[in-house]
């Protein structure tokens, strides 16, 4: 029924398709710029939304760090922390339960199904890693060495604290933290190594069962299970373990990076800047010079800006090595003009336009733009953005709660996005977008001085003041005239250090 | 001037100036749709710009095989579009109330903007009534896709319909008695 009208639903239909609104050339500029303008935001808001989510994930990757965590090599957070505990109390317990003295009277009996008779057990039965130590020859040196000492001794024995203390002195002694280090891991494994030994022939003295070797060492590790698994004997790898953690890494990092690090082991900074931007041209001919005499250029209501976050990668006194994620949109005015000509021309959000000799208006967009002449002018907004990842060399000096520094560095372009005007030879506008624009890994140099104020011991507010200098041409019209910008920026920030 | 074939191709490809030139070329026609069912010619700007959105983007994967079909592919964006733009502005409503009530009478718009004296008395039905003519006459929408659309359920939108003829067919019959 619904299609049976007679031929009146066909009527309307025939109507519809030849009904048309004319719009003007001014209402059809103002759609056009609009749905450019809508087109592009997603792009736009895809890119700041990725770059937005990177910092999050840094600022709260940085946030959960604990002070010196920064040094402390691949061993996992929790295992360093919790085997630390472990490890600490296991020393202490092995320390006040195993005199040399008391071992031959001791016989500790033997837990779960792991007895092993004393007189089973042979230098092989040992682990390959636990004697390892004892098998290349410089150990082996040192290991002689150390049982002549300790035949010497009272007890006949070296605990793992001597061991340290013979660290600890050489430390003392000028000796380099890092070969200290590593020093005392090996005193370490060897004090246990002759631990064992010499609590062997002890026992073998006192023709007893060496108690020592028949007991299980888990029941004094309550939390080895953690570590291995299940309870196992204490081994080397415990103690370098031990050791590793034991270490003094906030005296180890201070050494490497100088007392007067200012900003502990780590930081993040997040600023905003705002941005003055001045255009250089460069002619390479008469005609780009002409072209260059013709160009105008300010600011007006237009805002720049630069916002970002940066940490440090390395701080060495002083001096910090910092690299972090930027955003910075650059917004000109421009104003192109021939000679002596003036029209009445005015900007709207959604487009261009000026006045003709007959009053009417003329739109602008980037159809139309060959009917403008040098003869008009025409003032357009041009836009830049880019996500940078700046590298700078920062110098910061304290004096009380105030800090003063600068910074030094370059920027790297990993997204850039250009809309806008300009006016090439043939004395005619065109519209320029990214594929104009050379694109370069290097962006900018750049040197920015810093004022800040230490809040507390981790947050300090600070304001800075920079100077961009992009690099080489930014736009490549064909025409003879090159184009860069220099950005003059003034802005504050915020500092958390760890 | 391009052919349609041959400026979607330049469109696909990424031209802006073929971008502008499609738009230059079509936004008349589609404004014409927007204003079967938005009075207010700013209103029908707006909608337009967001047709024109989806229209780029579509075009991309648009497979070219008559005027006819991207015509008809177009109505259906901007038409849709535009009822989405009243359906935000609720300018309609889907009582009985509104069966009584004229929307925006022709008076209101210039008269030369209606080439066609069928549209003009088209505009003076109720608001309801015109969405549901448009959409399931001229737009060839069927009743369950104007459901989806407008959210008018189908047995209702049958009796806008019923009614939107009625009232059209009696200024026909009155236009045709004068006549004779």
């Amino acid at each position: 029924m619904d299609n049976n009208n007679n031929g009146m639903d066909s009527a309307f239909r025939e109507a519809a398709s030849n009904y048309k609104i004319p719009l003007s050339r001014e209402e059809k500029g103002a759609i056009w710029m609009a749905i450019r303008k809508r087109s592009k935001r997603p792009v736009f808001w895809a890119w700041m939304g990725a770059g937005g989510a990177v910092l999050l994930l840094g600022a709260f990757l940085l946030y959960q760090m604990p002070p010196g965590s920064f040094s402390q090599g691949e061993l996992p957070e929790e295992v360093v922390s919790e085997s630390a505990d472990v490890l600490k109390k296991s020393q202490s317990e092995q320390e006040l339960e195993y005199p040399g003295d008391q071992h031959t009277d001791e016989v500790v009996s033997l837990s779960g199904t792991d007895d092993v008779a004393a007189d089973e057990i042979t230098a092989d039965d040992i682990p390959a890693r636990d004697r390892g130590a004892s098998e290349s020859p410089v150990k082996a040196d040192r290991e002689e060495a150390e049982f002549e000492r300790e035949i010497e001794s009272v007890d006949g024995a070296v605990s793992t604290a001597d061991a340290n203390e013979e660290t600890h002195s050489a430390i003392a002694e000028g000796a380099t933290q890092e070969s200290a280090w590593v020093d005392e891991l090996n005193l370490l494994s060897d004090g246990w190594s002759e631990f064992v030994s010499g609590t062997t022939v002890k026992g073998e003295e006192a023709g007893t069962l060496p108690g020592i070797l028949e007991d299980d060492f888990s029941d004094r590790i309550p939390h080895s299970d953690f570590i291995y698994g299940k309870p196992t004997p204490l081994k080397l790898s415990d103690l370098a373990l031990h050791a590793l953690t034991e270490f003094n890494w906030e005296e180890f990092s201070s050494l490497q990076t100088g007392d007067e690090s200012i900003a502990g082991s780590g930081f993040i900074d997040l600023y905003f800047n705002a941005d003055i931007v001045s255009n250089r041209f460069r002619a390479t001919s008469p005609a780009g010079q002409r072209l260059k005499d013709g160009y105008r250029d300010y600011t007006g209501p237009w805002f720049s800006f630069s916002t970002g976050a940066m940490t440090n990668l390395k701080t060495l006194g002083n001096f910090s090595l910092l690299a972090g994620l930027e955003y910075q949109r650059i917004t000109r005015e421009f104003d192109f003009r021939s000679h002596g000509v003036e029209f009445n021309m005015k900007y709207s959000p959604e487009a261009y336009y000026f006045i003709d000799d007959s009053g009417e208006v003329v739109w602008v967009d980037g159809a139309v733009l060959t009917a403008v002449r040098t003869e008009q002018r025409l003032r357009a907004p041009n836009v830049h953005e880019f996500v940078r990842i700046p590298v700078l060399v920062e110098y910061m000096k304290e004096y009380n709660n105030l800090k003063l520094g600068l910074s030094l560095g370059i920027a790297v372009n990993i997204f850039e996005n250009h809309s806008g005007y300009i006016m090439v030879d043939g004395d005619q506008f065109r519209s320029f977008e990214s594929g104009d624009f050379e694109r370069r890994w290097f962006s900018d140099v750049r040197a920015n001085l810093l004022a800040g104020y230490n809040l507390t011991d981790q947050w300090t507010i600070y304001g800075r003041a920079g100077y961009q200098h992009h690099a080489g041409d930014w736009l490549s019209t064909g025409q003879d005239l090159e184009m860069s910008v220099t950005v003059l920026s003034l802005g504050m920030g915020v500092r958390r250090s760890f | 001037m391009a052919d349609w074939k041959e400026l979607l191709q330049e469109i696909k490809n990424g031209q802006e100036k073929a971008q502008w030139e499609f738009f230059d070329r079509t936004s008349d026609k589609m404004m014409g749709v927007a204003m079967r069912y938005i009075k207010e010619r700013s209103g029908a700007k707006d909608c337009l710009q967001e047709a024109y959105i989806r229209i780029f983007r579509g075009l991309k994967k648009f497979d070219y095989r008559s005027d006819e079909q991207l015509f008809g592919w177009m109505n259906k964006i901007v038409s849709r579009e535009a009822v989405r733009y009243i359906q935000r502005h609720k300018r309609y409503y889907l009582t009985d109330e509104d069966l009584t009530r004229s929307s925006n009478g022709p008076g209101r718009l210039p008269d030369k903007l209606f080439k066609d004296d069928l549209l003009k008395h088209l505009a003076e039905l109720p608001e309801s009534h015109q969405i549901v003519f448009n959409l399931y006459v001229i737009e060839g929408y069927s009743h369950r896709e104007i459901e989806e659309i407008t959210g008018i359920n189908s047995a209702t939108a049958r009796s806008y319909l019923f009614r939107a003829r009625k009232k059209l067919q009696e200024w026909i019959n009155r236009k045709v008695n004068v006549k004779k």
